[in-house]
């Protein structure tokens, strides 16, 4: 959206404007930290950012561009704090105290739990996209999501994220040919199933 | 085929699964793809990819956005005029006033669209691949997760108000969603006891894998919450002392089941039990 005239932009307006588009400044946050929880967060600190720089907000700009670049910079920030936290997740005197059933043979290997990762079940194709998801671009899969989940513009893609609408296609494009090409084998069934008659 | 035809005809899919190509073109390529195995397979995967994404990310309502910006604007010690949004929103949302404008309409359009194509998509996905579940026994990976602390998702959870992201019809219905996660039902003892109301689930909190269920209930006016995960995805949650809160440690089969309540005693998981039904029974539960 945009605000027109020279009037400096109000906390209630922000607000409304805000609540308006959270939805695409969470795809943005989830798409660059792969983190749905974490997506929550890293919304609520860019509004308070931008709440506090309303000031720096240009009348007759884009709201969503100037937030969009908001939610990104937060989110970038919140990624590399989560990467470098990431290894030291957990107390490893707490690994002590697990109970005797966790020393079962399903149980994590130890090295995994003092890193904070977990083998994916290999059956959940949900743990096969997340892990795909992995290899593209942050940009790319903010791009994606926004495409797929929100079903926005490419050009309104453009505004929010900074990048020419082009270049917003193009990821889109891009991402969904590797995520087919790496998760085909994850899905032998399928091509037998819809061409068995062929 | 050339290489060149093969970059076209990719082209040409993604055109045509972007929504990119016009009227004419969409059923020209539609007549294409009901004709090549190969592009209907690939359709059948993109499908599928999206369905995933939907359900990886599952986008927040508008209940969310406005406890976002409360919160924000607490911090921000904007809280009366974002109060004052709040209310016109409300106001908004029941009188159908001007305020509500095009772009929220839209919004709202392709929320719904959204919501619409991941629950067809999903939804006929979930009925295939449950049809020919090992199709999905492949490879091997070792995906990240950032584990949750038990009280940050609940810290999350009342930010979002305690929004459900499923309530189950009936009981079907509900250890289909524990089934589908775990590979094991899960059922709640009926009547449940006096004092004692199952609210709804959160499937968002990474407490000890992505698939971590959260079953919110009141007990006696509280919030109780109950994690289940498998019990391969166990590790020792705790919390500290002088939280208010207390958690309780439970098994049912292949699952476990922790109750973090601010009672004595856990009130729940002693009324969890594994319904062992077949297959066929779960799925008939898959009705989101």
């Amino acid at each position: 959206m945009r605000h027109d005239g020279a009037a400096r932009l109000t906390v209630e307006q922000f607000a409304s404007a805000f609540h308006e588009s959270f939805r695409l400044y969470w795809l943005i946050a989830v798409g660059i930290t792969r983190d749905a929880a974490l997506a929550d967060d890293i919304v609520q600190d860019a509004a308070v950012i931008a709440m506090r720089k309303l000031d720096e907000f240009q009348p007759g700009t884009s709201f969503n561009a100037w937030m969009g670049q908001t939610v990104r910079f937060v989110a970038y920030n919140a990624a590399r704090r989560e990467r470098h936290n990431r290894v030291a997740s957990f107390d490893p005197s707490d690994l002590d105290r697990r109970p005797a059933s966790h020393a079962s043979e399903e149980a994590p290997p130890l090295e995994d739990l003092r890193r904070g990762i977990v083998a994916a079940d290999p059956r959940n194709f949900d743990d096969q996209v997340m892990h795909a998801l992995g290899s593209i671009s942050d940009t790319a899969r903010a791009c994606l999501l926004l495409r797929t989940l929100a079903g926005l513009e490419y050009a309104e893609i453009s505004q929010l994220l900074g990048i020419p609408a082009g270049t917003a296609m193009s990821h889109v494009h891009r991402s969904r040919m590797s995520l087919r090409r790496q998760l085909a084998p994850h899905l032998p069934g399928w091509a037998g199933a819809v061409g068995g008659d062929a | 085929m050339s290489r060149d035809d093969g970059r076209m005809l990719n082209e040409g899919f993604d055109a045509y699964v972007d929504g990119a190509l016009g009227a004419q073109q969409h059923a020209e390529f539609e007549r294409r793809v009901q004709g090549d195995p190969a592009l209907q397979a690939e359709q059948v995967r993109q499908r599928a990819i999206d369905a995933a994404l939907g359900r990886l990310f599952p986008v927040p309502g508008a209940e969310r956005a406005e406890a976002l910006i409360r919160a924000a604007g607490q911090a921000a010690g904007q809280a009366a005029a974002v109060g004052r949004h709040a209310e016109l929103v409300r106001e908004d949302h029941a009188t159908g006033s001007p305020m509500r404008r095009r772009g929220v309409h839209r919004l709202r359009i392709l929320a719904y669209a959204a919501c619409a194509l991941f629950l067809a998509g999903g939804g006929w996905w979930l009925a295939s691949i449950l049809r020919e579940p090992s199709v999905l026994s492949t490879g091997s990976v070792a995906a990240e997760f950032r584990p949750v602390d038990p009280l940050d998702a609940v810290r999350r959870i009342e930010r979002e108000k305690h929004e459900p992201d499923l309530v189950c019809e009936d009981d079907q219905q509900f250890a289909a969603l524990v089934w589908m996660r775990t590979n094991q039902g899960l059922l709640l003892a009926q009547p449940l006891p006096v004092g004692v109301e199952v609210v709804g689930w959160n499937m968002r909190q990474t407490v000890l894998s992505w698939k971590t269920l959260i079953l919110m209930a009141r007990v006696d006016g509280q919030w109780v919450y109950v994690i289940i995960d498998a019990r391969a995805n166990d590790r020792s949650l705790t919390v500290p002392s002088g939280s208010g809160q207390r958690l309780f440690r439970d098994e049912v089969g292949a699952l476990v089941a922790y109750e973090l309540t601010p009672f004595d005693g856990p009130r729940l998981i002693g009324l969890l039990y594994d319904p062992k039904r077949d297959d066929s029974w779960y799925r008939a539960g898959i009705r989101w």
